[in-house]
């Protein structure tokens, strides 16, 4: 199994050197910034799944983290919290495959706007129980520390980053990108359409189910209008527009840039951040389709040949 | 080998396929004529599961097709070409071939053990290996195509309209390779074809649709000669 450089070692790399650096500057609002940062790569990462490779995009992937977070605080007290962290991810991979039958039918804009009204359908509905159940917002007291919910979420990151590595390998990979090139020539050529489609979006559930949970952590307390807040969806696609979504490198480039921009910008003009990042979007769809990545490689090749997806 | 038992599909009212039953033996090349309109993508979708009929059934030997999902019917080792190319656009030529490898029917006969390489130079395509298959010309991707087809190892092999477009010596060559897919990999031919002299001088059999309905089969020679056929077809009262 040969690594390519660009596609695959850079991004697994900077995830790792990046994750093993911050915590020397001895800080702890780099580690929160860490945090976040690699939040949103395993987030991002895991959507490149469904999204990046089958061409499904989802603007709802909020659900698996909100979800995520909801189990942990029904378990919160009952189960370790760790247990209680992979029932979220768990709960959140069955619900992916059981939406996902009917969800996945469809395909486009239809499945864009699909998965962002079945986001704040599970919103609502978890806001009803919680108000049946008289609870409004909930406090977890005595969760881990900064420093060991940092290093979980920098595994997750590292992670989610392997997934796509490695995803885009197999034979899974290969017919994911095949459907989202043209899903009845693959259907044709005997890929099992249907089945790698549930697959690619219940394993693109499982670690936003992880990230919900540590976030809940992080903030020890769970709101659901935060924990399912469409805000996240539309951040991570985003990042995907900004970093790349071919492989794994446009997540970990498109979070760095979006955490750097948000963290310098937020502090010195909170009124013109959105407005900056409302004109970086258009850019990048007008100007660089393929994100940061899709430059990086036309920089290297400048050959009008261009390369095609890279498949192994 | 190939049996098609009365078939009819419906598209609301209109009838696209009424009672279509035909036979196509093992190797041969089974021609399909009809003017535009007449039901020939419809039936070869039919046979490759992209669409399930209102009734009647295919079999490829023992082996009932129809209620298969497409990627069934490929692993049964049916292949099927698009009339409207479908090429995997932001893939390389030899990606676009690759994918058709390791999904495809799975069950290499000994005749077909062509390699990537051999199937690209199959179908004189070596050059192109590298090149976006969005890049390619229409006829290279005709011809992108049907490597894709042949990639996945199939006993059958459903051509629409390959040949669409083609300058007279690319027709000729296309017709040579045809007959040496049946010759060299033993696969069955069903084509679908407006440039008439090419059917007439691959097919050993000819069945004519119009409006949905089979009206003749026979060889081409009887084809040529039938009245209902010109009446139909030819527009020769």
């Amino acid at each position: 199994m040969s690594l390519n450089f660009s596609r695959d070692a850079l991004p697994l790399l900077l995830v790792a050197v990046g994750a093993l650096c911050l915590p020397l500057l001895g800080n702890d609002y780099y580690l929160g910034v860490g945090f976040t940062l690699f939040g949103w790569v395993a987030l991002a990462q895991s959507w490149t799944l469904v999204s990046g490779l089958a061409g499904y995009i989802s603007l709802g992937h909020v659900v698996f983290a909100g979800i995520g977070g909801y189990l942990l605080v029904l378990t919160w007290g009952a189960v370790p919290i760790w247990l209680g962290a992979i029932v979220g991810a768990v709960g959140a991979g069955l619900f992916a495959l059981l939406v996902g039958l009917p969800v996945m039918r469809v395909r486009g804009p239809y499945f864009v706007i699909l998965t962002f009204g079945l986001a704040e359908f599970a919103k609502y509905v978890v806001i009803n129980i919680e108000s049946v159940l008289g609870k409004f917002s909930r406090l977890l007291l005595g969760g881990p520390a900064l420093q060991d919910l940092y290093w979980v979420m920098a595994a997750l990151a590292l992670v989610g980053t392997f997934s796509v590595v490695v995803v885009r390998r197999l034979r899974l990979g290969a017919g994911l990108i095949a459907i989202r090139e043209d899903e009845t020539a693959a259907g044709t050529l005997g890929v099992p359409t249907m089945r790698f489609k549930l697959i690619a979006f219940a394993l693109s559930a499982l670690l936003p189910g992880l990230v919900g949970a540590m976030f809940v952590l992080r903030t020890g307390y769970f709101e659901p209008l935060q924990a399912f807040d469409p805000i996240i969806s539309f951040t991570i696609v985003t990042m995907a527009i900004i970093g790349g979504s071919e492989d794994a490198r446009g997540p970990v480039l498109g979070a760095i840039f979006l955490v750097l921009l948000s963290e310098l910008l937020w502090s010195n003009f909170p009124q013109v951040y959105m407005v900056i990042l409302g004109v970086l979007l258009i850019g990048f769809v007008l100007f660089a389709p393929n994100g940061v990545s899709g430059l990086l490689d036309r920089l290297a090749s400048r050959s009008l040949q261009r390369p095609g997806v890279g498949l192994v | 080998m190939l049996k098609v038992n009365r078939i009819s599909k419906s598209f609301g009212g209109i009838r696209a396929l009424s009672n279509i039953s035909f036979k196509v033996p093992e190797r041969a090349i089974f021609g399909i004529m009809g003017a535009n309109g007449a039901g020939k993508t419809t039936l070869f979708a039919v046979i490759a599961g992209n669409q399930l009929p209102t009734s009647g059934e295919v079999w490829l030997n023992e082996r009932r097709l129809t209620g298969l999902a497409p990627h069934h019917v490929a692993s049964a080792g049916v292949a099927r070409t698009f009339q409207i190319v479908r090429p995997f656009r932001g893939l390389t030529v030899q990606e676009n071939i690759r994918i058709a490898f390791s999904f495809g029917s799975g069950n290499r006969s000994e005749a077909n053990q062509l390699s990537e390489t051999d199937l690209l130079s199959f179908m004189g395509m070596e050059r192109f290996a590298n090149y976006l298959a969005g890049d390619l010309t229409l006829s290279q991707q005709k011809r992108l195509e049907m490597a894709r087809a042949l990639a996945t190892a199939p006993q059958m092999l459903l051509l629409d309209e390959v040949m669409a477009g083609l300058t007279a010596t690319e027709v000729q060559d296309l017709i040579e390779m045809i007959r040496k897919m049946r010759a060299e990999l033993g696969i069955t031919v069903m084509i679908i074809e407006h440039v008439m002299g090419a059917l007439m001088t691959l097919s050993d059999q000819i069945m004519v649709l119009d409006h949905g309905q089979k009206i003749a089969e026979g060889t081409p020679s009887s084809i040529a000669q039938n009245p209902d056929v010109q009446s139909a077809y030819l527009g020769v009262a």
